[in-house]
């Protein structure tokens, strides 16, 4: 019926120079690197990535097609502000280069952020060295542009698939020709393979802001617009062969690769005359001498100089100087802005010597070699953490050294994760919102996955419905997806050349901030330099502890000189007694320190470590464990002995007993182990980074285990080293930071060890930062014996401060103003300037200085008028009679006559109950008394078991425990457990609650502000759970508190039916707000 | 709960309803119930946004006693499917507190219940003064330098002479609703139709002339005929434009008249208003005929006569050429969405049903050579395309695949429109079928 005929096929080249990835952000249906592999698959001889007025995908492009070994073509898509006119750039060379990207940070400059305003005439100004191609739907302007572009021209025409391409590029093959321009064949390519037409389309419609099916002409009319075969795309081309042969001519032009953008270093820190390796050399010599005033020991004189040779070697001293005279700068201050490094350079000698960082590797043996390799060509990377308060100086600091041009902050890559993704996706297909929320929070990883594992029949929605499917594959596909770039956190690049020659610098949200186009990867993969420039707030603590110890004890202390290895220290944090000590203060890293028992420094390197996704989801961490307390012996795999040493693993993972923890250990594992090339090992690195890339990380997962296994390794073993690797995608933590952090871990144990009062009126100062909210820092210091004053006119500054003891020689905490919640920093300030002239203090006097009447009606709520001897109440009722303005003294009387003389009121005595919950609503925290002590009484009639008598119990034993809820949280690796903290006035219980129990208690886990918990002990060693069978709101207690405290008194008054009568079907009476809503307490901190 | 996230809401739980706040849906109804509140008292008015206030002074004994008449509206408005918490004082303010707190007298009412902010009830608690009664026993003085706020929430002393009566708070009732209606009763009954009309006329210019004073049009009309017997026809009907034009209501109902059965004749026609809206503003022509709205007119006189509707063809913006357009009410009121029309050209005629043919062509997707269409062949001389269709894969409708639609010549001149459905080299064992699916002149 159907006679065929076959086009003959010859062997032809093809480049294909338009493509449009998803880095023109919901026009590109293909990440980039898609885009150059599926190129390389097809056989095209290159590819250039052009994306609309921006560079920002050709990094990755270029990675990726240089793994393929396919030529990459560097050029973007300029859309004009005339219309209609897009033309194609492509440099030439490392000039031209620059130009495009010049032209480019113009165009963003100009408009706000995310957008870029270009003209015909910017184009004519920059167009030396790029080749142009007119976009055809432009072609009115070919004859303006030929005549005034002073560059190669050509004309880009595609099949559009609509009927009448063969008569449409006849005509404009016969224009190209009329205007002596050639004619250049291209796809305009919107995604690497057909099947992603339906993704293209959704993100037309989110583009655009429509539904799918009302889109219309909006969307393509089919799904040609992918990379095609060169024989596809010459068969297409065949009456216009030249047009084929174009594309082959400008990849052949444009030689310049990214692998030239070499990283220049900038020149500032050195001296005239000098080189970096001299001045690096000398520094790191005057440096020494400093650091061991003794003298310097042999060993370390013989391992600066051998790291002086090797970053000689990769000529590395440039960058050590760059951080070295950041960190130089932040020293300089008055006060020093405390600092420091981290990073794989920064384990370093020299890093010691200089200054950069206060971990003497020598004492842990962190050898330097371990972590810069000279084979694998990689930036050295240090990150330097600043106190955060302070650290906008030193970004101001980089500014004005380098100037905007040669300094510019990393772009972050935003993209869609799991919960936008559907969003989106399910808003313009049309689901309800209701329904698209429901899917938007039971998101979690990979959604194909999870679609029929039950989560979608719990929320009521059926997972055959195959548009429910549809939502759900699309949204997957569209995680990972970017949405737009933002500015990092602070990543600098520096520069020794122009840095909008480098790339593209455009507009952040934030005035006065532009940022580069690239992110962080990006740059590492380009081997351009970066400095980390990060805020830290244990750093704005120990700074303010090491300024209170000088000015309050006179001892003077820095992060290199506090007493090393301190057993106390030790002994502290193996009892998990480490509120407010950084990085192991959590309720997860509490559970592991009696259980790890850290003895000396390493151990803390270790337990900062693996608490982390990577060995928890790898199943590393009972191993080590077992292991460290003797119970397993260590054991290493080893290959068959004709593939390698037995002890090859010995040397990876010999320092934490055979078990990987650390991210270097995967990486090591798999080039030992499973004999990766540094070409696969780069693979892995970025798949692990962006652990979304499907097929990939599953296509090394079996390269890894098969060649383990090949070499003679157990096959569960490798699929447990892989697992870990996966879990590093998600939150890797390598040795290198681990040591840096375990530095702060242990400074911050050694001043919470020694001077309990100092560390905890630091962490005052410092919030918001750490875990734990005020309540329970100042509750922990209390409990360390350290005496806490209230807020108080007389006495309080605005931040806590250290007072002279009542009894014994450690000082007492007064707590600062900045408790107080609502008080603003300018009425306190007044008030301290009245405080200054030393004038007798009242309420009228503060008011009469011109304190406001709002500040001081705030420190009255907040019981802060004491020292007056007025209590909360009394001293609002006289705050409460101030005039709302400043009384002018002329007035004064006047205004007493006008409203008449007053009487003496006598209000009710506030019970010490309903004090306390102010102290909460006011404070947030009370040092009169704990909320729960007031219903230890109902608790009793409940046989509720105190936190104090909990450790009586042994394991197993049936127990009920109430108290005011802390933190609720469900870790993402505990499989859907919540981990609830109760607190009452004793101390703090953790129960676990497991999902099954979660579902029939959903509401009350989730909303209840104080818990009554049946269930039953867990213990483990030291550490004590209740495991949750069932659990009661116990929220409508709180209200009680401020019932007059009659009923707190009498535990036989039945409580409940005295504020609420008996129920009655017309007067039912629901409470006036539902007891939740009283914030009786802090709302309790959940799932970070 | 107020204020509480959404998140935070369906993290509790998960098969929580949800429904947009809409605070002016919320207004409609309070205020319609407020209107429904008006058998019990003409003095109404709302509380938003969720109570509403009745003077019912001189009222209870109506129904039996304060009691009973409570019982009633409860029930009542149960049967609605509204629970209601009634209170009832001597002043707004306390009949506002005891419907929304328990108390057996004034004094022993939270201060929340004086309608007084949640922050100055806040102080008041921080003071000791929990009750009604606790703030009566300050000294007024006291109160007064303390409380004397800027809003009339935070001033305590005014809530609280509200709700004692020391000051008086008047109740602004609504208005009363405006209704159109036009009523004639007859000396004597009518049987003809011919009477009927002209009683008819008369009740229509009535009525026409109150909308127009009032600047409305009718929507909705019901014309009302009671029959000597005591009986009663209801003759709804509907417009659509809002209109008082007498001649134009006439025509609508004169037709609808001949359908009823006078009986033993009828006694009083009453034509009323159901639904009303502001009325176009329009110049009457010179002539008689008024041909600015007459498709609407047209339109009204045969809805309203037929149960039936015009359909308009309307361009609709989809690749599939036979979903390019549809068919849609004609005076469907809201505002259309203008559509291009589609990129690529289309032919005269468009087949309902596209046609098998047979056709000799180039593979992949050169253009038919020959074709064999109604069991003829025909060769073809000229051909342009393909256009390529894919399917518009969000109907999730199986089995469709893309189209290449070629527009062809054949030796006598003819132009064929025709498509491939799908395409060589696509997976699956089916073979591309060939259809005609339209000419062109």
């Amino acid at each position: 019926m159907v006679r065929t005929r076959i086009v003959g096929m010859s062997s032809t080249s093809y480049a294909e120079l338009q493509c449009t990835s998803n880095f023109s952000f919901l026009r590109g249906a293909s990440h980039p690197e898609e885009l150059a592999m599926q190129a390389k698959h097809l056989g095209l001889s290159a590819i250039a990535v052009t994306d609309r007025n921006t560079l920002a995908g050709i990094v990755r492009a270029h990675a990726a097609a240089k793994d393929a070994e396919l030529p990459f073509i560097v050029g973007a898509r300029l859309d004009l502000a005339e219309p209609e006119i897009s033309l194609l750039a492509y440099p030439t060379n490392r000039a031209a280069y620059g130009a495009l990207c010049r032209l480019l940070s113009l165009g963003q400059r100009r408009a706000e952020k995310g957008r870029c305003l270009l003209t015909l005439d910017d184009v004519y100004a920059h167009a030396a060295g790029l080749i142009f191609a007119l976009v055809a739907e432009g072609e009115a302007h070919l004859p303006e542009l030929r005549r005034r572009l002073k560059a190669p021209l050509y004309l880009a025409v595609s099949h559009h698939h609509r009927g009448d391409d063969r008569a449409r590029i006849n005509r404009l093959a016969e224009l190209a020709h009329r205007n002596q321009t050639g004619l250049l064949a291209t796809n305009d390519v919107l995604y690497h393979h057909a099947s992603r037409r339906v993704l293209q389309d959704v993100v037309t419609a989110i583009r655009e802001g429509v539904p799918v099916a009302e889109a219309g002409y909006l969307l393509e009319a089919n799904a040609e617009r992918h990379l095609k075969t060169p024989e596809e795309m010459a068969r297409l081309f065949r009456d216009h062969p030249q047009a084929i042969a174009n594309t082959l001519a400008i990849a052949k032009a444009c030689r310049f690769s990214l692998d030239e953008l070499r990283y220049e270093y900038p020149e500032e820190p050195i001296p005239q005359g000098s080189t970096p390796q001299a001045h690096l050399t000398h520094l790191a010599w005057e440096g020494a001498k400093e650091r061991y005033p003794e003298g310097v020991p042999p060993k370390v004189k013989a391992n600066i100089a051998r790291e002086l040779a090797l970053i000689e070697k990769l000529n590395y001293a440039p960058y050590f100087l760059t951080v070295h005279d950041i960190v130089h700068f932040a020293r300089r201050q008055d006060p020093p802005i405390l600092c420091q490094g981290r990073g794989s350079a920064a384990n370093s000698t020299v890093c010691y010597v200089i200054g950069i960082t206060a971990v003497d590797p020598n004492q842990i043996e962190l050898l330097f070699e371990r972590f810069i390799s000279e084979e694998r060509k990689e930036p050295p990377d240090i990150d330097v953490d600043f106190e955060h308060e302070r650290r906008e100086q030193v970004i101001q600091y980089i500014y004005q050294r380098y100037g905007r041009e040669r300094a510019g902050l990393a772009a972050t890559v935003i993209t869609y994760r799991g919960r936008s993704a559907m969003r989106e996706v399910g808003k313009v297909m049309g689901l309800s919102e209701d329904v698209t929320a429901t899917l938007a929070g039971i998101v979690w990883g990979q959604m194909r996955e999870e679609m029929h594992n039950g989560r979608l029949q719990e929320a009521g929605l059926d997972p055959d419905d195959p548009l429910l499917a549809r939502v759900i594959e699309l949204a997957d596909d569209l995680q990972g997806f970017p949405r737009h770039l933002s500015q990092h956190v602070g990543g600098f690049v520096l520069t020794k050349g122009r840095l909008d020659e480098t790339v593209p610098i455009g507009n952040a949200a934030m005035e006065e901030r532009t940022f580069i186009e690239w992110d962080k990867d990006d740059i590492d993969t380009l081997g351009i330099l970066k400095v980390d420039v990060l805020a830290l707030g244990m750093l704005t603590c120990i700074q303010k502890s090491f300024e209170m110890m000088e000015a309050w004890y006179g001892l003077k202390y820095s992060l290199a000189t506090l007493p090393r290895e301190d057993g106390a220290v030790y002994d502290m944090l193996c009892k998990a007694d480490s509120v407010g000590v950084f990085q192991v203060e959590s309720r997860a890293q509490m559970n592991m320190l009696p259980r790890l028992k850290p003895q000396c420094f390493y151990d803390l390197v270790i337990e900062v470590a693996i608490v982390r996704p990577g060995p928890i989801q790898g199943d590393m961490v009972h191993p080590y464990l077992r292991r460290r307390d003797g119970l397993e012996p260590e054991d290493y795999p080893a290959p068959h002995p004709d593939f390698g040493r037995p002890d090859e693993l010995r040397e990876v993972l010999g320092r934490t007993k055979g078990v990987p923890l650390f991210q270097e250990q995967a990486m090591k594992l798999a080039m030992v182990a499973a004999e990766f090339t540094a070409g696969e090992l780069n693979e892995l690195r970025k798949a692990m980074a962006t652990f979304r890339r499907r097929g990939t990380i599953g296509r090394l997962e079996q390269k890894m285990v098969s060649r383990m296994v090949e070499r003679g390794y157990d096959a569960a073993f490798a699929a447990r080293c892989f697992n870990q690797i996966k879990g590093f995608g998600e939150y890797g933590f390598p040795e290198s930071h681990a040591a840096s952090f375990a530095h702060l871990v242990y400074v911050s144990a050694w001043l919470k060890c020694h001077y309990p009062e100092v560390f905890a009126a630091s962490l005052l100062n410092s919030q918001p930062m750490g875990f734990y909210a005020p309540a329970q820092i100042v509750r922990d210091a209390r409990e360390h014996g350290v005496e806490v004053r209230p807020v108080d006119v007389s006495f309080s500054r605005w931040d806590s401060t250290l007072e002279e003891p009542s009894r014994g020689s450690r000082a007492a905490v007064r707590l600062g103003f900045r408790e107080v919640d609502g008080l603003k920093a300018e009425d306190a300030a007044l008030l301290l300037q009245y405080r200054a002239q030393k004038k007798p203090i009242s309420i009228a006097s503060l008011h009469g200085f011109g304190v406001p009447v709002g500040g001081l009606e705030k420190l009255a709520a907040a019981d802060g008028f004491r020292s007056l001897g007025l209590d909360r109440r009394a001293a609002l009722w006289e705050v409460k009679a101030l005039a709302k303005s400043k009384a002018l003294p002329l007035f004064a009387f006047a205004d007493t006559r006008e409203q008449g003389e007053e009487e003496t009121v006598f209000l009710p005595e506030m019970p010490l109950s309903e004090h306390v919950v102010n102290d909460y609503q006011t404070l947030k925290l009370s040092l009169k008394a704990h909320p729960m002590q007031f219903l230890r009484n109902l608790c009793k009639e409940r046989k509720v078991t105190d936190t104090a008598k909990l450790k009586t119990l042994r394991n197993g034993a049936a127990v009920t425990v109430a108290g005011v809820v802390l933190v609720r949280q469900r870790p993402g690796s505990a499989k859907g457990v919540v981990f609830v903290t109760l607190e009452d006035e004793f101390a703090v219980c953790n129960a676990v609650i497991w999902p099954q129990v979660l579902e029939s208690h959903r509401a009350v886990v989730m909303g209840a502000r104080l818990m009554l918990i049946k269930g039953r002990v867990q213990k483990t060693g030291e550490i004590l759970h209740v495991v949750a069978t069932t659990i009661e709101d116990k929220s409508d207690w709180l209200p009680l508190l401020t019932e007059d405290g009659t009923l707190l008194r009498n535990p036989l008054a039945r409580a409940d039916e005295v504020v609420r009568p008996g129920p009655d079907p017309y007067q039912q009476q629901p409470p006036a707000r539902h007891p939740r809503q009283v914030r009786v307490i802090p709302k309790s901190r959940d799932f970070h | 709960m107020r204020g509480m996230r959404l998140a935070d809401a369906r993290a509790q739980l998960p098969e929580l309803l949800t429904e947009p706040h809409e605070p002016e849906e919320d207004m409609n109804s309070l205020l319609g119930l407020c209107r429904w509140m008006e058998r019990y008292s003409p003095w109404v008015a709302p509380d938003a946004p969720d109570g509403i206030l009745l003077d019912v002074t001189g009222v209870p004994h109506l129904f039996g006693g304060e009691q009973r008449m409570m019982a009633e509206i409860r029930a009542r408005l149960a049967q609605y499917g509204f629970g209601v918490r009634i209170g009832q004082g001597a002043t707004i303010g306390a009949a506002w507190a005891l419907a929304r707190y328990d108390a057996k007298d004034i004094e022993s009412l939270p201060v929340e219940a004086l309608r007084i902010d949640a922050a100055a009830a806040k102080t008041l608690r921080r003071l000791g003064l929990k009750t009604v009664g606790a703030l009566l026993a300050i000294p007024r003085a006291s109160l007064a330098r303390r409380f004397r706020g800027e809003s009339i929430g935070e001033n305590v002393l005014l809530r609280l002479d509200e709700m004692t009566g020391a000051r008086d708070e008047p109740l602004n009732p609504l208005n009363p609703p405006t209704s159109f209606m036009a009523h004639r009763a007859l000396m004597e009954p009518v049987i003809h139709a011919e009477g009927l009309e002209i009683v008819l006329g008369g009740v229509v210019n009535l009525l026409c002339r109150d909308l127009e004073r009032a600047g409305k049009g009718a929507l909705r009309l019901i014309l009302k005929l009671f029959r000597v017997d005591g009986s009663r026809a209801n003759l709804p009907v509907g417009f659509s434009v809002p209109t008082h034009d007498p001649r134009h209501m006439l025509r609508v109902l004169k037709p609808k008249l001949e359908s009823v059965d006078a009986g033993f004749g009828i006694d009083a026609m009453t034509l009323e208003a159901r639904e009303t809206a502001e009325a176009l503003i329009q110049q009457h022509g010179f002539l008689e005929d008024d041909s600015t709205l007459a498709l609407e007119q047209l339109n009204d006189r045969v809805l309203n006569r037929h149960e039936a509707q015009f359909l308009a063809l309307e361009q609709v913006e989809s690749h599939v050429p036979e979903r390019a357009e549809a068919a849609r009410p004609s005076l469907k009121r809201g505002p259309v969405k203008p559509a291009r029309p589609p990129a690529a050209a289309r032919p005269l005629l468009i087949f309902e049903a596209p046609e098998p043919a047979k056709v000799v062509a180039a593979v992949p997707d050169g253009p038919p050579m020959r074709l064999t269409w109604r069991r003829v062949t025909r060769r073809v001389v000229k051909a342009e395309g393909p256009e390529r269709v894919a399917p518009e894969w969000w109907r999730l409708t199986a089995g469709e695949r893309p189209r290449d639609y070629y527009v062809i010549e054949d030796e006598q001149g003819r132009r064929y429109w025709l498509y491939r459905e799908g395409l060589y080299g696509e997976p699956g064992e089916e073979q591309p079928k060939w259809y005609v699916h339209g000419l062109s002149a």
